[in-house]
């Protein structure tokens, strides 16, 4: 355990100074601000949904419905909770090009409709169970889904970590981000970290 | 703090004018006004103030936008080569270059990646602070081996310069006593992670010739009171730098040396100024001040001073020499000797090793460290001994990963989170930095055809990596896989990326220093053979580029040539 490690120690006059000093000039580094946008508290999932910039309502649920699949609620929110399907629906919207985010979208409806075709309900319907053995067969790619061409299931997932992990639940209570560590010190084990890692950023 | 001395328009005649406000501006600005000459700094960006300005800064991924990445269309529209530096994010992108209003060409089937950063600070805002002394060898290889010209100076002529900027700027490290790393005045070094330890360990065993040590870096690791009193605290490791630090525990001139001039009373600003040439009187052979474009009216100006400081990076300084055409130099100002432009070097930073090692399971760290372990250069020391000439140091650490050993697999649901709420196994990582050959077919000039909207010549780029440059890096990955097996990692795998010459950030060598005016641009002053009052103290006055990060130098040599110059000045010989 690194007891001497400024982090852990209350903090000094002198660094309370110069935090208060730069409360003015740099408030995001202070502030526990929330994203206009991404609801805490309100799963889409249980609301029904509504459009994204990108998606139907009928394509925001089904996205929701897999995110969640893919990062469960455990101790902490799942990734429907924390609106991660509104990021990656943003995010298809802005930061990808208007091709990749069109294959993107035609892949997701076309397993929409692979799902409903071979299950008979659509997949938020499914039970748990049935959930899990669908999300199988596309991270396998296997039938229904073995002839798409595209990997859903790979962009799926990477997009559902990044926008999970990214998320204040996510970096903040599932891992431990630290906005000012304080410095640098290897005198510290991951026990001292609760035996959890650290939020990264991705961009 | 900066604004009461902004100024736009001024029929002054300063002292000196200093061209660009990086890393070499800030310190030429600083140097001078301290010794009391009254100077202007001309900026062609914006102004950016320290703390205010750094609108990225301290931002959580949920509190931008778009989680930290920079949105599509902007990135299309204006950041199509900015886009390829590591440190380019939605935080940070506001302090590059953009690259619609600053085009550049290239020579067919050639590529130059060009990262700019055009505001108050420049790239001192954005540099990864990593800070080396060059060794006795590296003033001593051109001539050696011929290729490039002899240095007009020698290591000895310097490391007082270096001390003198060291103790200024803050330089964290080890004594290691090593000949080809020679030691700075150092704050104390980031420590090495639990792997690192082991690493070292091994490496110097196994190979007694290599040393494992940690980066020195311009942070202020244990700042004295002599930083503190500057308003500079200790750094957080928050290793989010690029974005501005408010806490100046990095160098850079909003932190350090801008403060230092400004509290002299002597220095004046002039933002928005783009330097289109520089104004030559052929009565005096002198250069008497610089012709300005306002970057945002386009109007014309123009500031008067005794001598001139060009210190606008390496190819804006160029391209300001070139563009400085006159009856006297038809091929830009201070180049009779027809070498401004050639001799463009980059280091070579395309050759990567990684690799897993098992263990150390219960060890990690806290903090982001904004620097990393090196190994100091081992090869061809004295002599040739690959079939490569000159030479490489290998930089890397350890870290252990968050959520990577996840990425790409087919697992989902609570157990993956749950194994994502653990960190994955530990990484190592060993990347070549090596030297360039100085060649003077690699080479920019102006495009002829095509200005930008100021009405600048482009920059036209021909530059490639050459044979000797192709066998380093295969060498490079070839040692590095060696010693990480060494080491006892596993799965290690390696890269030479194709990219052009560039994406180091570290292009030097345009305008030359030499002790032969008919094959180099400036003396070992760092002064115009030609023009005596003007002096380029950026990178472009490299003669080669040895492999360690160029900025450390770039200071000490700023610092020895305003020496020189004001005692010139004051002496009535400028």
């Amino acid at each position: 355990m690194t007891s001497q490690h400024p982090f852990h120690k209350p903090a000094s006059l002198t660094r309370r100074e110069i935090l208060a000093g730069l409360a003015a000039s740099c408030a995001g580094l202070l502030s526990q601000n929330t994203l206009a946008g991404m609801p805490e508290s309100a799963p889409a999932l249980q609301q029904g949904a509504s459009k994204g910039e990108m998606l139907t309502p009928a394509g925001m649920k089904l996205l929701a419905a897999l995110v969640d699949v893919i990062i469960p609620p455990t101790k902490t929110k799942g990734a429907a909770a924390v609106n991660t399907h509104g990021f990656i629906d943003h995010q298809l919207a802005h930061c990808q090009s208007s091709a990749e985010a069109a294959q993107f979208v035609a892949a997701l409806t076309d397993a929409g409709e692979l799902i409903e075709r071979k299950w008979h309900k659509k997949y938020w319907a499914l039970s748990p169970a049935e959930q899990v053995t669908v999300m199988a067969a596309l991270a396998e790619r296997r039938a229904p889904f073995n002839r798409q061409g595209y990997p859903l299931f790979a962009k799926l997932k990477t997009m559902t970590m990044i926008g999970y992990y990214s998320s204040e639940e996510g970096a903040s209570k599932e891992l431990v981000y630290l906005a000012v560590p304080g410095g640098y010190s290897a005198d510290f084990s991951l026990a001292d970290n609760g035996g959890k890692a650290y939020a990264i950023p991705f961009f | 703090m900066i604004d009461p001395f902004l100024i736009k328009k001024s029929s002054q005649k300063y002292d000196a004018i200093v061209v660009g406000s990086g890393i070499s501006g800030g310190w030429a600005a600083k140097e001078l006004c301290e010794k009391g000459l009254k100077v202007l700094l001309v900026e062609r960006g914006r102004p950016v103030r320290h703390r205010t300005d750094y609108i990225g800064e301290g931002k959580a991924p949920w509190e931008m936008p778009h989680g930290g990445k920079v949105e599509h269309a902007l990135i299309e529209d204006q950041y199509q080569t900015q886009r390829k530096c590591y440190a380019f994010n939605d935080a940070t992108k506001h302090f590059f270059g953009n690259d619609r209003d600053y085009p550049y060409t290239t020579e067919p089937g050639t590529s130059f990646d060009w990262i700019r950063g055009n505001q108050l600070g420049g790239r001192s805002l954005l540099w990864h602070r990593q800070s080396f002394r060059w060794s006795p060898m590296d003033f001593e290889e051109n001539l050696r081996d011929g290729n490039g010209c002899d240095w007009p100076i020698r290591y000895e002529d310097l490391a007082p310069w270096y001390s003198y900027v060291e103790r200024f700027a803050g330089i964290s490290g080890s004594v290691e006593n090593c000949p080809t790393l020679p030691d700075s005045e150092f704050l104390p070094p980031f420590e090495m992670n639990a792997v690192e330890k082991y690493a070292k360990k091994v490496i110097e065993k196994k190979y007694p010739h290599l040393k494992y040590i940690q980066g020195r870096c311009a942070h202020l690791s244990e700042p004295t009171q002599f930083f503190l009193d500057q308003g500079r605290t200790k750094c957080m490791a928050r290793d989010e730098c690029q974005r501005g630090c408010s806490f100046g525990a990095y160098f850079s001139t909003q932190s350090s040396t801008l403060p230092a001039a400004l509290k002299t009373n002597n220095l004046s600003i002039a933002c928005h100024s783009v330097v289109h040439s520089v104004i030559y009187d052929a009565k005096t052979n002198r250069a008497t001040g610089v012709n300005v474009i306002d970057e945002e009216t386009l109007e014309t100006r123009e500031y008067h001073a005794n001598m001139v400081f060009l210190c606008a990076s390496t190819l804006g300084t160029t391209q300001i020499m070139l563009n400085s055409k006159s009856e006297s130099f038809p091929n830009g100002i201070a180049n009779s000797s027809g070498v401004l432009g050639h001799y463009l070097m980059d280091h070579i930073y395309n050759a990567t090793a990684r690799a897993d090692i098992d263990g150390f399971e219960d060890d990690y760290y806290i903090g982001r460290r904004p620097t990393g372990p090196v190994i100091p250069r081992f090869k061809n020391l004295g002599k040739q001994t690959e079939a490569f000439s000159r030479g490489y140091f290998l930089r890397g650490g350890a870290s252990r990963g968050s959520l990577h050993h996840g990425m790409g697999t087919n697992e989902f649901g609570a157990d993956f989170k749950n194994k994502m709420q653990k960190p994955g196994p530990w990484g190592l990582f060993l990347g070549g930095s090596g030297e360039m050959v100085p060649k003077f077919e690699n080479q920019v000039g102006l495009n002829t055809g095509k200005t930008d909207k100021w009405g600048m010549p482009l920059l036209h780029f021909d530059c490639r990596f050459t044979k000797n440059d192709h066998l380093m890096m295969k060498d490079m990955v070839e040692t590095s896989a060696e010693i990480l097996e060494a080491i006892g990692a596993k799965n290690i795998t390696t890269r030479i990326s194709d990219d052009p010459p560039g994406l180091a950030i570290h292009e030097m060598g345009t305008a030359r220093m030499g002790r032969d005016p008919k094959d180099s641009v400036l003396n070992g002053n760092n002064q115009c053979h030609d023009v005596p009052n003007l002096f380029v103290t950026d990178g472009a006055c490299m003669a080669s580029s040895s492999h360690q990060n160029p900025s450390l130098t770039y200071m000490a040599l700023t610092a020895r040539a305003v020496d020189i110059a004001v005692n010139l000045y004051k002496n009535g010989e400028l």
